[in-house]
């Protein structure tokens, strides 16, 4: 989706018989909209200056008109995840919880709704009485890995571990015993290792977490040419009766040969 | 060391049986992985589908990698 730099944030009710408009807001739905505008509009990563952006008021429903938004802020992906109910976990916190308020407020004000769109109608955010945003609750499976790496680190008197320089430049800190560095004979400091690791990984961001070394792994492959042909022989005679591999793998994995 | 590959059953087969259309090719990379020090995974899945032809184990596995799956509870 192309970002765009507008925005019009609505919020519409009917208190005491009224429609709420500019001309007749209730103080406080006017203070906690405003409030709720900025917090959206930043986020935790406050990648948006508000005192770039310009802000009018319009007609119909409370609306504040929002312009100058910079194309590259986080707040485009959170409105494109907000698209989906069960987003609320993967949209920056602070938004999040602007989200929740809103749909809390129109829960108890059945006529309160609030609005997220652009001119283009590329984005159209609702949040009533009938929307039901929601978190879903982070399931972290237990995993063994193996991770690679160059050491920065390793030791400690009461909780020992090794720190860890993975290929994407992110240091992953590894608990492990005295026992385990006591073991090795090899001096691991600044030099590449394979570790081999259980963890707490996220099913839905991947993130790992409380990773634990079971044993630094011996990783150094070699082609050795009598054991490949006898493995090449072995493998010519025991897949003879396979046709076309491909198609034998798609069959047993339950597809169409 | 910056890669790794996860390698599937059927270019498993075609790397051990040389009557593949594709074993040269599989070879190549074979050697070329060993030859670049590139970390050679295979699933439990995978190492399943291969023995229900070939014992795993006539595979020089110190060259490879088995990528362990999820544990619902202890070892």
């Amino acid at each position: 989706m192309e970002p765009v730099n507008e925005l019009r944030f609505s919020v519409s009710d009917r208190i005491n018989g009224t429609d709420v408009g500019p001309k007749s807001v209730p103080l406080n739905l006017l203070g906690d909209f405003q409030k709720d505008v900025s917090e959206f509009l930043r986020g935790s990563a406050r990648d948006i200056d508000l005192a770039g952006v310009l802000v009018s008021v319009d007609e119909g429903s409370l609306a504040l008109a929002v312009t100058g938004l910079p194309a590259a802020s986080t707040l485009w992906v959170d409105l494109e995840r907000l698209k989906s109910p069960d987003s609320l976990n993967s949209v920056d916190p602070k938004r999040a919880n602007v989200v929740e308020r809103w749909q809390m407020s129109a829960r108890q004000s059945p006529h309160r709704k609030y609005r997220v769109v652009d001119a283009a109608a590329r984005i159209s955010l609702l949040v009533d009485a009938s929307t039901d945003f929601r978190r879903i609750e982070e399931v972290w499976v237990t995993v063994e890995k193996y991770v690679h790496g160059r050491v920065l680190d390793w030791g400690g008197k009461s909780k020992p571990n090794v720190h860890l320089e993975m290929d994407d430049g992110t240091v992953l800190k590894v608990s492990t015993s005295q026992k385990i560095l006591e073991g090795e004979e090899r001096n691991h400091l600044y030099r590449y290792v394979l570790l081999h690791i259980s963890a707490e990984e996220n099913l839905m961001t991947g993130v790992i977490r409380n990773p634990v070394l079971l044993a630094f792994e011996v990783h150094q492959p070699v082609y050795d040419e009598a054991e490949f042909q006898q493995m090449v022989r072995r493998g010519t005679a025991a897949w003879s009766g396979v046709v076309a591999a491909s198609a034998w793998v798609e069959e047993l994995r339950g597809g169409s040969a | 060391m910056t890669a790794a590959v996860l390698l599937d059953t059927s270019f498993l087969i075609s790397l051990v049986d040389q009557n593949r259309p594709n074993h040269e090719t599989a070879v190549s990379y074979y050697r070329l992985m060993l030859d670049q020090q590139v970390p050679m995974y295979f699933s439990a899945i995978v190492a399943a589908e291969f023995a229900i032809k070939q014992p795993i184990t006539d595979l020089p596995l110190k060259n490879f990698r088995c990528e362990p799956g999820e544990r619902s509870g202890g070892e």
